[in-house]
């Protein structure tokens, strides 16, 4: 009997400590941590065949892609709210990121929604403005509509009271893995802090 | 008793009365101007507006003195789209606030008249109601370093 008693105590008492060791684990390791303002695809989804032109004057294509994550913004040098804004946003958290250490944040890419305005030449000098890594592409309509269609990316040209023209566009920004592959989506709004804390999760460079 | 209680009522309505009119209207804050990107003319403006007033007063535009034109413009999301649009006067209620901020309403200010440099003053005139004027200042930013 006593024995009995002996072994339930040895027993409770190991439970105790095995206990207050896994919550001790949980309170300083906490959970994995995940993504929890991107929408990650359960299955990246290959980009389609597709050809651009770069802010350099040379070809953009799928092949583009291969080797480095990219963050895709599509917009307009004409925009002057969302896109600047947006590409100011990625600027910073790109630059936060690396300034903690990690050198692999990925490149950003503006794809021009305004074929009629935006030439390479435009874009040369409006990337620039957000520092190294911004490459700007642009194309024909239909050459963009073969690259935006496959995604579920919309624009369309909005005529404006004054005689101009606004493009109504998808304010997303997509993530794109080395692999050319369509692998995970910010939407808008967007935040500094979104891409800064789940870019890294993502690209498993944190 | 009635009277006594009426009188204290009306003189809390006058100390509330007297309150609302001791400052200015409207007070802004958070005020954002960057500089026009390469090869584009218009600037923007962004900044917190609030009516400290006791009625709704409506911003019928805002203008500067250093750029050709301005306009009040919003841009709106819709199922992840964003269109940009004008518009005419911007109601602030009583007692609250309006931003202008990215994604949202905004200030276009077009065409400066001289070269706009980096932290130049920037004047902005903010018109409300019939005959109301506001001005606010801040230094021109440039996007890439705000």
């Amino acid at each position: 009997m006593s024995t009995q008693r002996n072994f339930l105590f040895v027993f409770f008492v190991a439970m105790a400590f095995a206990g207050g060791g896994f919550f001790t684990y949980l309170a300083f390791m906490g959970p994995p941590a995940v993504p929890i303002h991107a929408t990650v695809l359960p299955e990246p989804r290959s980009l389609p065949e597709f050809s651009l032109l770069d802010q350099a004057g040379n070809e953009f294509n799928r092949e583009s892609f291969s080797g480095d994550w990219s963050l895709v913004f599509f917009g307009f040098t004409h925009c002057p709210d969302i896109c600047p804004a947006t590409l100011q946003q990625l600027s910073l958290a790109r630059a936060k990121v690396t300034a903690d250490g990690d050198k692999n944040f990925p490149r950003i890419v503006l794809v021009s929604v305004d074929p009629e305005r935006d030439t390479p030449e435009v874009l040369d000098a409006y990337t620039k403005h957000f520092g190294e890594g911004v490459t700007g592409v642009t194309g024909t309509l239909p050459q963009l509509m073969n690259l935006t269609s496959s995604i579920g990316i919309f624009f369309a040209k909005s005529d404006q009271e004054d005689g101009t023209y606004s493009v109504d566009h998808s304010a997303v920004v997509l993530l794109i893995n080395p692999d050319a592959e369509f692998q995970a989506l910010f939407s808008a709004p967007h935040k500094i802090e979104h891409f800064v804390d789940d870019v890294p999760l993502i690209t498993g460079s944190d | 008793l009635i009277t006594r209680r009426l009188t204290i009522l009306l003189a809390s309505l006058l100390f509330v009365a007297c309150q609302a009119d001791s400052g200015p209207p409207l007070v802004a804050s958070g005020i954002q101007v960057f500089m026009p990107l390469p090869g584009r003319s218009a600037a923007i403006a962004y900044f917190d507006i609030e009516n400290r007033s006791g009625k709704t007063i409506s911003i019928t535009g805002i203008s500067s003195p250093q750029f050709a034109s301005s306009m009040i413009h919003e841009t709106t999301l819709i199922d992840g789209v964003s269109r940009m649009q004008a518009v005419g006067q911007v109601v602030v209620e009583q007692s609250s606030s309006v931003s202008f901020e990215p994604g949202g309403l905004h200030v276009m200010l077009m065409n400066p008249v001289d070269e706009l440099t980096t932290d130049a003053i920037v004047t902005l005139e903010i018109h409300y109601d019939e005959a109301g004027l506001m001005i606010i200042e801040a230094r021109a930013r440039p996007r890439s370093n705000p």
